[in-house]
Order: structure tokens, then sequence, then C-alpha cells
């Protein structure tokens, strides 16, 4: 099991260390209990801060050393944030413990100069004089006392030893001395005054009887007494004593207590000093340690996070978006760090995004590719020419088959194709899209190959809101189509023709057929037979004679004249004859815009569609002409009240040579439709019109 | 060189470890003899009131007492030595400023036995340093058949503390003499 030191470990370790330490500091005392009247080092108070300083001084060297393990080890693996943490927990003690230090050596100079001070102070020197005078005063006593014993003595040397002690009574009675006592050697009281006086004991009576004898002792019961005494002879001394004087005893007395109190202060005063600067250094170590805990702790607080943060970056920067900071704080640095992970996942959602995007754009890019192919396939494909334009008429595209009609040699620029003068036709096109959105037509070009007939369609490319970006332009080689249809006309026209030249033929050969009978037979009505005959072939031959003027009218359209004219003044001038044969309803614009028109075409393709209605017309009817102006064009109806239009013929109304008349050409409704045409117009039946037949003629303005 | 350094510096402090030991309070006129079927024995302390710091100590009026301590002890071998008895002897005394006077006492097994006044220092230190005729135990407690015993003495000066935590003690060294068949 791997032993990690936590903060709660920690804490236990130093209950621990707190504990052993008390049970050192209370063995240490009863030592000293033991050792109390033995020893000078007894000091409960030092003893406890020495042990507090031990204390503190392992936790700190403990917690130093295990900081400066770990930051050296952070620094062997190259950990982040482990410089920057070291240096912060190096600021930290430094601050903490170079002005606890300072101020300690500081304390040491200071406890140690005012120590010396207060014992080396005048109260030394009192206290030194204080003792000297007892000691004088003392002294003074104890040798008048010996000075006393001595003379007694003497004067009991006078007599003989038995008459001594009542010697001593009379001479006591003198009033010389407070007391006396005659001892033998062997310590017997051979007289006593006052009672109360004790009796030397051994050591006493040893310097009574030793040759200086015995000088000032001083018995303090059972009342202050100096007692001196010498020997009277080798078996008799003599013991007197003085008593102190008890206001002198009594300050002397007070004088060396005090003394005894300094004395006593003063043995111990290295024991004071070191006192001192021990509760000065457990100050300091408490100091340091609580610089090296909270320097520590706050390096960690600030350490980590960036440590945290340095990782996180790091992890970024290898693209780990996902990467998120579990640090949980309140301060600015958890804002930081509250602050990078909502950056870190800001960025990811916006990575995933863009990764979603770029995958959609790759796709629909990859799908407008195809689309681009599969037009460009389609476009190659397609039998007709394309060919778009931007805004300011540069090509964009152009399929292989525009260039096969156009003739573009292989290499040759595409910006050629509008600027070669024989394609003026094409240009000429375009330049009328901008009033159109559609222009179709047919034009005849003369290339390398020789003559062609296109049919062009131009249109405006539009975006979704309607402003022009190009154009498009459609090219449909129809010479062949042209050529068949104009066989195909050919044929009907040689066919029609057959049929109505037969049909007036047939009656002229019954008529010469009739008019031969009758001549060879010589009938009597022979006259009334030619007359008929010859009024029969009369009127055919006109019926040919007509019909051959209108297929030479057809063959010989003059060239268009386009110029501003007035269309509902002309509408007005042609109407007039046929209001006769109809009921003519003008809805025409008061002002209306003027048309670039032949007046004199146009008149005429009015006129056979006016014709066509009263003709089909059996009764008197009506006919609607109404003009308006829609989308740049001039809108022209014409409707009328006759039976209408089948079905089945709307499709092939203006093909030449179609009639549903018995005698009509069929050439009509084909010459309005060409004079329209050449206009830049159009003509069709209107197919919203159901009470009879109706025609819609636009016309450019 | 390390492991060199390391051992000069431990010889040093053996040596000077020795040299404070040679130079502390010793034993002095130790001797013994059987009066009466005990063991009496007399011995006395060498450098030890002379010490400056128990001279302050004493002058300071602060007790001071010195610890004597007899021991007799039975030889074994291949084992810890047996004690057969052991006595400690504190002498005590008490400086008195006023009257400039020393009271000593003496306390055998805690016991107060003796308690007197002198005037001088030397008197003081006389009756401090010695022990006279000192009963240690009774010839009974010994088997002379067994023999191998010895008379061993110490004395204990005061004690100090090494900054304040160690205890350090400064007393003589045990002083043995073998024990004759009473």
């Amino acid at each position: 099991m791997k032993l990690r030191l936590t903060p709660r470990n920690f804490m236990i370790l130093i209950a621990c260390m707190g504990l052993l330490m008390v049970g050192g500091f209370l063995l240490v005392i009863r030592k000293e209990q033991e050792a109390a009247v033995v020893t000078s080092a007894g000091s409960f108070l030092l003893t406890g801060l020495a042990f507090l300083n031990v204390l503190l001084m392992m936790v700190l060297l403990f917690v130093l050393f295990r900081e400066l393990v770990k930051g050296f080890l952070a620094w062997r693996r190259q950990r982040e944030g482990a410089r920057f943490r070291t240096r912060l927990l190096t600021a930290f003690v430094l601050l903490g413990l170079l002005p606890s230090l300072l101020l300690f050596i500081s304390a040491i100079f200071l406890i140690g100069s005012t120590v010396d001070r207060w014992f080396r102070s005048p109260v030394n020197s009192l206290v030194t004089a204080s003792q000297t005078l007892v000691d004088k005063s003392m002294d003074m006593a104890r040798q008048e006392s010996y000075r006393k014993a001595k003379a007694f003595a003497w004067q009991l040397r006078q007599v003989s030893p038995p008459m001594r002690p009542s010697l001593a009574v009379h001479l006591y009675g003198g009033g010389d001395m407070d007391a006396f006592a005659v001892v033998t050697a062997d310590g017997k009281v051979l007289a006593r005054e006052p009672a109360s006086f004790p009796t030397p004991n051994e050591y006493k009576l040893a310097k009574i009887f030793s040759p200086q004898g015995l000088v000032g002792w001083i018995d303090l019961t059972p009342e202050p007494t100096v007692v001196s005494g010498v020997a009277i002879d080798k078996n008799m001394g003599i013991a007197v004593g003085e008593f102190l004087p008890q206001d002198l005893f009594k300050q002397a007395r007070y004088i060396s207590e005090n003394n005894k109190a300094y004395l006593q202060i003063r043995s111990r005063q290295q024991i004071l000093r070191i006192s001192m600067i021990s509760s000065f250094l457990a100050l300091t170590l408490l100091v340091t340690f609580a610089a090296v805990w909270i320097g520590t702790h706050l390096s960690r607080e600030i350490s980590i996070p960036l440590q945290f943060l340095l990782e996180g970056t790091q992890e970024v920067s290898r693209g780990n978006l996902s990467h998120r900071i579990d640090y949980d704080a309140r301060d600015e640095i958890g804002l930081v760090v509250d602050s990078f992970n909502r950056m870190t996942q800001e960025v990811e959602t916006s990575k995933l995004e863009l990764e979603r995007s770029n995958e959609e754009l790759r796709t629909t890019s990859e799908s407008l590719e195809r689309r681009r192919r599969y037009i460009e396939t389609l476009l190659e494909t397609l039998n007709i020419g394309v060919i778009s334009t931007d805004s300011e008429g540069r090509i964009r595209t152009i399929n292989s088959r525009a260039r096969n009609i156009l003739g573009l040699q292989p290499g040759e620029p595409v910006r050629n194709v509008l600027t070669r003068p024989e394609w003026n036709p094409i240009a000429a096109v375009l330049s009328g899209l901008p009033k159109r959105p559609v222009v179709n037509r047919e034009i005849t070009l003369s290339t390398g190959n020789g003559q062609i007939i296109l049919s062009v369609s131009a249109t405006l490319l539009k975006d979704p809101v309607g402003t022009v970006f190009g154009d498009l332009v459609i090219l449909e080689d129809i010479s062949d189509l042209s050529r068949a249809q104009r066989i195909a006309a050919w044929q009907e026209a040689a066919r029609r023709m057959a049929h109505e030249i037969k049909n007036p033929l047939t009656p002229i050969r019954l008529s010469a057929q009739r008019i031969r009978k009758k001549a060879m037979e010589k009938a009597p009505d022979l006259g009334d037979a030619l007359l008929e005959g010859c009024t029969t072939i009369e009127r055919e031959v006109q019926t040919m004679m007509t019909m051959v003027n209108e297929f030479s009218r057809f063959a010989r359209l003059p060239e268009i004249r386009l110029k501003p004219a007035s269309l509902p003044a002309l509408i007005r001038s042609i109407v007039t004859p046929y209001r006769t044969a109809a009921e003519i309803h003008l809805d025409l614009p008061a002002n209306f815009p003027p048309v670039r028109l032949d007046t004199e075409q146009m008149g005429r393709a009015i006129k056979n569609l006016l014709e066509n209605a009263v003709q089909v017309m059996e009764e008197r009817g009506d006919i609607f002409i109404s003009l308006r102006e829609a989308e740049g064009h001039a809108v022209l109806s014409i409707r009328d009240t006759g039976p209408g239009i089948p079905p089945e013929n709307k499709s092939r109304l203006f093909a030449p040579y179609f009639s549903t008349k018995r005698k009509g050409t069929g050439l009509g409704l084909a010459i309005v439709a060409r004079i329209l045409e050449e206009h830049g117009g159009a003509v069709r039946v209107d197919e919203d019109y159901t009470e009879g037949a109706g025609f819609i003629v636009t016309l450019p303005i | 060189m390390k492991a060199m350094r390391v051992i000069v510096l431990s010889a040093f402090m053996l040596v000077l470890g020795a040299s404070a030991q040679a130079a502390g309070p010793y034993v002095k006129g130790l001797v013994w003899s059987y009066q009466d079927r005990d063991l009496v024995t007399s011995f006395g302390v060498g450098d030890a009131l002379d010490r400056p710091d128990m001279k302050e100590a004493i002058m300071s009026t602060r007790p001071v007492s010195l610890t004597f301590t007899a021991e007799v002890v039975k030889h074994r071998t291949l084992w810890k030595d047996k004690v057969i008895t052991h006595e400690v002897i504190v002498h005590t005394v008490r400086y008195d400023n006023l009257t400039r006077q020393y009271t000593v006492e003496t306390k055998v097994n805690g016991d107060v036995t003796d308690k007197s006044t002198v005037a001088t220092w030397e008197e003081m230190a006389q009756y401090m340093e010695n022990i006279r005729d000192l009963h240690v135990t009774s010839v009974a407690n010994l088997q002379p058949s067994e023999g191998g015993y010895s008379l061993r003495v110490r004395v204990h000066v005061m004690s100090n503390f090494i900054l304040w935590i160690i205890p350090w003690d400064v007393q003589t060294p045990w002083v043995s003499q073998t024990l004759s068949t009473p």
C-alpha cells in the first residue's frame, strides 16, 4: 500500500509528534523534579519551550525537506509548473524567513544586552552594598559578642572554678550581657541566664574549647542572638549571647531575603536569557513555519491550476479539444479555469460545426461537381448549341455542338464567337434581350460549310431574386428541318394546287364535253349549252386566277420596313369596311405607345384575321377588338362569335395551305404568322375564349 | 572521504567525552570493613563542591545536594550482576546569607538522619563530601560460600540538561572493590 502524505496524514503525524513531545516533556519534568535539589537547570518553562522549539524545528525541517524533495523530483521529471511552484515557494519562504531571522537575531542581541544590563546595573551594586552593610553590622555584633565573651572569661579565670558559676551570675546582674551559659567541656551547663538561653550543642562546644573560640554564632531561635564563646580553662567555658535589636534584625533579614531572591535570579540569568531567546526562537519558528505552510498552500493553490491550464493548453494544441480542466475554485483562478473550459468547449463545438459544414460543403461540392459533369455531359450530348454569357456579355460556357455550329477551330478563344462579322445576326438577337425576356429567331448564317439555318433562342439568366446575371443562347441547326418543311410545304402546295386546279378543271371539262356533244348533235339548245358552258368555264378560270394571284402575293411578300406607328389608329382605319358585315366592338386605349411596325404588312395581317372572322360567321355576328400593353408588348385580341376552331385544327392553323373553307387558299393565317414573325411578334389562338374563335397578336413595343 | 570524515569526527567526540569524564568528580578514600557483622564503608567525593557552578549555586542560597550511592553486587557469569543492596545517602546544604552559616542534612533512603549547621565553607565541604561508616548491609545478606561480591559506590553531583531536554548527570563513575569473605 502506498502511503501518501496528504494534509490529513500530515496533521496526524504532527499530532503524534506533539504527543511524543508532551510525553518527553513530562518525563524530563519528572527527572527535573527528582533532581530539583541538585541541579541548576530545572526550569519547566525552559524545558517546555525547548520541546516546542524542537517540535517546530522538526516539523519545519520536515516540511521544507519534503517540499525541496518534491520540487527537485518535479524539476528532474520536468513536470509542468514545477519551476514556477518552486520559485513561488522559495519567495514565500524567504519572505517569511528573512524578517523572522532578522527579528530573531535582533532579539538575541537585545535580550543579551538587556539581561546583562539588569545584572550590571546599580541594582547589583546596591544588592552587594546592602549585603555588605548587613554583613558588617552582623560582624560588629559578632565582634562585640566575642569581646564580651573573652572579657567575661578573663574575669571568671580570676576565681577558682567552683566560684565561677556564682560569679558569672553576679556579673550578669551587672547588665553588660544579654545571656550567658557556663558549660563544661562535656556539655554540662553550670550556670545560665536567662533560662531560655539554649544550651550549646556539640558543634558549639567544640568551637568554644577550640583555640579561637566560638566567634559570633547567630541563633535565630528563640530570638535572634549572637553567641560567642571561649574556654575559661580546659574543662570550663563560657558562652555569651547578645540579643540583636529587633528593628535591626528585621531590616537585615528583609535585605538578606531580597538579596537571596536576587542572587537566585542572578544565578539563573543564563537560564533567563536562554528562556527569552527560546521564546523568540519559538516565535520565529512559528512564523517561519506559518510562512512555509502558507507559502506551500498558496504556491499549490496558484501553481496547480496553472499546471492544469498549461496541460490543458498543451492538450488543446495537440488537438484534443475535448480536454477539460477539473478544478473547482471560486476565486479569479477558478474564473480563468471556467473561461478556459468554456473556450475549449466553444472551440470544440465550432470545430465540430466546421467539420460538419466542411462535410456538407464537400458533399455539396461533389454533388455540384456531379451535377456540373452531368450538365456538361448533357450539354455535350445535346444536338443543340448552348452558349451562356455573363452580365458583361463574356462567354462562360459553350458546348461542342455550338462550337461545331459556329465553326470554331480547336483552341480558338471563345471570345471570338460573337465578335466575328458573320455572326452579327446572333449579336442582333442578343441585343433585343434587354427589352424582352425571350427572343426566338431563325437566322441564316454563311459559314465555311455553306449556309445554315439556325433557330436562335436567347433568354435572360436571372437569379431567384430576379437579377440578370447573363444570357443563354440556344442554337439549333434547323437547316435540314427547314428544308424538309419547305419540301413538305411545297408538296402540300402542289397537292393543294393540283386539287384546287383539278376542281375547276372538272366543270371546265364537263362544260367542254357538253358543248362538243351539243355541237355534234347540233342540238337546238346548243346556244344555251354554249352560253352556260362558257359561263362555267369563265367562272372556274376566274377562280383559278384568284388562286394564282393569292399564290403570287404569298410568294411576293415585300421586305418589312419598320417604323414607329400608332397601332390603335391603324386598327381604326382597317375595321371601317368590316362594320357592314359584322358588329365591331373596339376597346383601344387612348394613349398607346408607338410600335415599330410596317403599317402595310401589319394592316394586311389584321385584315386577314378580320376576313376570317367575317367569313366563318354565317349571320351577322360580333367582332371584339381590344388592345393593351403587357410586359413591353402590345397585345391585340380579336374575337368573333362564330363556330370557333376545332381543337384538332389548332396546331395546323398557321401552316400554309391549311383551310377549312371550301374555297379557301389556306394562306391567310400563314401570311399573318409570317408577317408577325418578321415584326418580332407572334400570333396564337386565344385558348381562353370559348364563344367563338379568338386570336392574340403580340408585338414588341 | 565522507566516511573518513565521519570516523574522525566520531573519534574526536569519544576522546572529548572521555576527557570530560576524566575531569569530573571522582570517588576518593573508599574503604570498607566488617563491623559487628555489618559491611561498613566510608568514602568521599573530590572535585564536587569546588566546581564554580556548584559554588555559585550554594552561594545563591539555593539548596544543593550530593547523592551517594553504595551497592553490593554479586557477580554472575554470563549474566548481569545482581544488586544485593542499594543504599542512597543524600547530603544537602542550604546557605543562609544573613547568618552566613551552612545548614547541612543527611537523608538515608529518604529519611533525614542528621541535620546541623556549620559556620565555614570548609566545615560544610567536609560534611558534604564525605560519608563515614555507612552500614551498607548485613553480612547475613552475603553468602560466603558463593563469594564474588563487590562493593561499588558512586556520587551524583548535579543534573544538567543539554539544551534543557537531554538529562546529563554530573557524577562519578562507579568505583568498586571486591569484598573478601567476611
